[in-house]
């Protein structure tokens, strides 16, 4: 095109007459004319740019590397957490309408309980308009056998208004109709598509098959989908079977609260209208109600808000940190950019002078920067596939929704967002430098290595300064979480846990109903384990430390009965058998453990922690005295206090241990507990098989999937918080490599830039020393003030990082000092070599030159 | 540059017109015009080229690469079917402007 052109033109000068020659007046001009006429400029030319930044690509590959690479991790990084971001925060819920779902449960004094009762279920039916459906569900282990082999499955019962307030059809066959929902109803399932794939052969005639559930047939009459998976507010997410509401024998009690609900608002209606409307609903109840369910109140949210709980601080936090080492990592490639362009400024201004206009230029420039970020974006985006693949199978963080996890078109939009608004950022900045230059004063000059004008040392000063306080507040933060993990590994959880191995055990239901049999297994067990070699101390517990599978329930004090419209406090109760508390050497304070006295015939004890002694009845003995437990129901018998122990952490380790109630498992046998059980042996493994072995001696066919060692229980539970310390930290140390870096260079910089001034110096006698101290000098205000700027920025923030910390306050002095004095060192590092290199300058070279 | 100075749309259909009579490269269109007015058009390069790849963008010509008489290598350009009715259409236009503007102009 360029040749032909050019061709075109010299035929016709080439006729011209030798006196006209000089009039044809600017051949080049005539060729810029004739392009622009051509019109398709615009496709032309960035066809132009762009293969003039691949020329730029391939002849400078470490620049390319350098920039593409920074990029590509920077951008990897922070992709890789708005995927974790949209799929667990921001994404709604895979169901239709997900974001028109409320969850609802009671409140009893001041607790929120994530369940209602029928009688809240009707009332929720009949009472509130604004909700269109309104269903409710109960979770049970269900035994399946029959067929394949038999298993453990988790199922959900639910009403038939279920899959409509989740919106969803099955995959095959009919869900349920309200039929289904009174009891004595038909025996029907819906299974999983997991189930239909595992025991059923993923076969077409599957419906209509029976499926033995607790030994008793069920026809399976749908399939679901394949990517339907239940709420996890309600515990669903494991459940692969459901079953309509009419098998439940349903409790006319308005406290009951065993019914998970949730409603879907009715079209055009606003949530804040049915909450309120809920809300009310509640309050009629509750005054119209029996003594104990006065004030008695519903709380309603939405269900995403609710799946998410807690875990958004986290991963905003972790959001937040990698976007500022995204940042700090744009500076850096800014700062390799204008480097560039200041090295390419005679080029450009050659470029100038043939004719390219200024726009032309810019636009050159910015084509160019543009690509090598989309460059970078791509391989931020195969980084971020990675990352979220690794995230998915490693999961060092409880996430919810884990499994929508993936790297789908918005996240991929992000990283694309990301790389085009950097690229078009990088290409501003010299373009607007090229638009100031003077192009003829650049030609004029002789040298072609340029030496920086002072607005170009600024420029870099700035950006130094920046990139430290950006470290400096990742640093921060990442000693701040330090120091909480720290701090939340060394709190005592109240019981020892070493050495000490723990089975859960379920009792099926139909093989073991009722209380004697339980008792009855369960001591057998227990002899069996206690006559074993290398057992200690053997226990048993519903409900272990750190494992959560209590009950709530509430208490009312002998002589302290709740008056009319109040409520009975709430506590936590554990069911355990004789011998727990020395397992875990759970310290004693007053009266005596459960003993082999205490059956199911005699009178009813229990014993309380330290927590639930001070505060019902302070400054006395607690032992000896009664409660009731439960509803309190005419004539029941209270329960004698026999025994206070030490308080526990069992549930968190950053709680503070509240009231806890132990209660013998003799008077209230339960068909699920866990084993725990103190060894001297070298293998936890070993000990564990062996509790297996007694376990299924008595009983072969129990499951008894779940073990472990208590160690790795109270390890696991700060797994979270260590996650997060880990991961900045780790975010801390790159941001300070990379500004240490970046002062580095600005240094080497300056020194070169004022080498005639430094030479002088030296040549009037100044020694190494001094010209040292110059350079470092230099080199610490910059990043003391970055410092500065940062753990100034960070302490204004600090109340963003207050819920993620244990034990210091975000504002900690010592931390702060720490991170300061990290930073401040690694500035001295950084600019100790420039300093040498300042001292080492021969004068007279560099006069000479 | 001599004559009159043309605006473009007149510039553009004569070229059109000229290249309506034979295919030519650009120098002999220059010519062609200086000859034709007795030398009252004398279209400079600076102006022509453009031109002529304005038109060949509108799809008014074409251009092929040739031999010329002595054997050089000159790039013809000839008009297209459309070019041929643009040329027609602006022509006719032309001279009732013309017309119309002698007439206003021969007012006393």
């Amino acid at each position: 095109m360029e040749r032909d052109l050019a061709d075109e033109l010299q035929f016709h000068l080439d006729r011209l007459k030798p006196e006209t020659r000089a009039d044809f007046g600017g051949l080049e001009q005539v060729k810029e004319a004739c392009r622009d006429e051509r019109g398709t400029g615009f496709v032309d030319r960035a066809g132009q740019d762009l293969r003039y930044a691949w020329r730029m690509f391939v002849k400078h590959p470490g620049f390319t590397l350098a920039v593409v690479g920074t990029l590509g991790l920077g951008i990897g990084g922070a992709t890789t957490m708005f995927g974790v971001v949209d799929g667990v925060l921001l994404k709604p819920l895979p169901y239709r309408n997900a974001d028109g779902i409320l969850q609802i449960g009671r409140v009893f004094g001041g607790v929120q309980v994530s369940a209602t009762s029928t009688v809240d279920y009707e009332a929720l039916v009949s009472r509130v308009t604004s909700l269109s459906q309104t269903a409710v569900a109960r979770t049970e282990t269900i035994d399946v056998t029959g067929g394949s082999a038999p298993e453990q499955l988790q199922a959900a019962v639910v009403s038939a208004s279920y899959f409509e307030v989740l919106g969803v059809a099955p995959a095959a066959g009919q869900l349920f109709s309200p039929e289904d929902d009174r009891s004595g109803s038909r025996p029907i399932v819906v299974v999983s598509d997991a189930v239909w794939r595992r025991r059923l052969g993923a076969t077409v005639n599957a419906l209509g098959q029976p499926l033995l559930l607790n030994g008793q047939p069920h026809i399976i009459v749908a399939v679901m989908p394949r990517r339907f998976r239940g709420p996890e507010a309600l515990g669903h997410d494991g459940v692969d079977l459901w079953l309509p509401l009419g098998r439940l024998k349903l409790s006319a009690d308005p406290d009951d609260a065993g019914l998970g609900t949730i409603a879907m608002i009715g079209s055009g209606i606003e949530s804040a209208t049915a909450i309120r409307e809920i809300e009310s609903v509640g309050r009629d109840l509750a005054e119209g109600g029996s003594g104990n369910s006065a004030a008695a109140r519903f709380w309603t949210a939405p269900l995403r808000t609710r799946t998410v709980g807690s875990a958004g601080m986290g991963i905003w936090m972790l959001f937040g940190a990698v976007s500022l080492l995204l940042i700090i990592a744009c500076t850096n490639v800014a700062n390799l950019f204008l480097i560039r362009a200041t090295e390419r400024r005679h080029e450009i201004a050659v470029r100038a002078a043939l004719g390219a206009g200024r726009t032309r230029i810019a636009r050159q420039l910015i084509t160019e920067t543009l690509c090598f970020s989309l460059a970078g974006g791509a391989v931020g985006a195969a980084l971020a596939y990675g990352g979220i693949a690794l995230l998915r199978a490693w999961a060092p963080i409880d996430l919810p929704r884990i499994e929508e996890l993936s790297v789908d078109l918005r996240v991929l939009l992000f990283a694309f967002l990301v790389a085009s608004v950097s690229g078009l950022v990088f290409g501003v900045l010299p373009a607007l430098q090229a638009r100031r230059t003077d192009f003829s004063s650049v030609l004029r000059s002789a040298s072609s290595n340029t030496t920086a004008g002072r607005a170009h040392l600024r420029q870099r000063g700035v950006l130094v300064v920046l990139q430290t306080a950006l470290a400096a507040m990742l640093v921060v933060g990442a000693a701040l979480l330090a120091n909480s993990v720290l701090r939340l590994a060394n709190v005592p959880p109240g019981f020892d846990p070493s050495n000490v191995v723990w089975v859960d055990v379920s009792l099926p239901e139909r093989a073991y109903a009722g209380p004697a049999a339980k008792v009855l297994y369960f001591d057998a067990l227990l002899e069996r384990l206690n006559a074993s070699a290398g057992t200690g101390a053997v226990g048993l517990i519903q409900g272990r430390p750190l494992g959560g599978g209590n009950s709530v329930t509430t208490v009312a004090p002998e002589g302290e009965l709740p008056l009319q419209g109040q409520q009975s406090p709430r506590v936590p109760a554990h069911v355990v058998a004789p011998g727990y508390f020395s397992v875990l050497r759970i310290p004693l304070l007053d009266g005596r453990d459960f003993n082999a006295d205490d059956r199911s015939t005699s009178s009813r004890v229990a014993i309380v922690s330290r927590a639930f002694a001070d505060r019902f009845w302070p400054g006395e003995r607690a032992v000896g005295h009664r409660l009731w437990i439960g509803r309190i129901a005419a004539g029941a018998p209270s329960v004698e206090i026999v025994g206070v122990v030490e308080d526990v952490r069992q549930y968190r380790l950053d709680d503070a241990p509240g009231p806890m109630l132990y209660r013998a498992f003799s008077q209230v046998p339960r068909g699920n507990a866990t084993l725990v059980v103190r060894h001297d042996g070298p293998s936890p493994t070993g000990m564990i098989d062996q509790i297996r072995a007694a376990a299924w001696s008595l009983d072969s066919a129990l499951p008894l999937e779940h073990a472990g060692t208590m160690e790795a229980a109270v390890s696991r539970s700060i797994r979270e918080p260590r996650f997060r310390a880990m991961a900045l930290s780790a975010f801390g140390i790159i941001a300070c490599v990379i500004a240490a870096v970046g002062l580095y260079g600005a240094l080497a910089w300056l020194v070169r830039a004022r080498s005639r001034e430094l030479g002088v110096r030296i040549a009037l006698g100044a020694n190494a020393r001094e010209l040292r101290f110059i350079v470092m000098r230099q080199g610490l205000l910059l990043a003391g003030a970055g410092v500065v700027l940062g753990l100034a920025v960070a302490a204004a923030t600090a109340g963003l990082m207050e819920s993620l910390i244990f034990g210091i306050s975000a504002i900690d002095g010592p931390t702060y000092a720490a991170a300061g004095a990290v930073m401040l060192f690694a500035a001295f590092c950084a600019s100790w070599l420039p300093a040498r290199r300042a001292a080492r300058l021969n004068p007279i070279a560099i006069l000479r030159e | 540059m001599g004559g009159p100075r043309l605006p473009q749309g007149t510039l553009d259909l004569l070229i059109l017109k000229t290249l309506a009579l034979a295919p030519q490269h650009g120098w002999a269109v220059s010519e062609r015009l200086r000859q034709i007015s007795a030398d009252q058009l004398q279209v400079t390069q600076g102006s022509l080229y453009p031109a002529l790849h304005r038109l060949e963008r509108r799809g008014w010509i074409k251009s092929r690469w040739d031999a010329t008489e002595h054997n050089r290598r000159a790039k013809y350009y000839e008009l297209t079917r459309t070019g041929r009715k643009e040329l027609e259409r602006n022509a006719d236009a032309w001279r009732q402007m013309a017309g119309a503007v002698g007439q206003v102009l021969d007012l006393t």
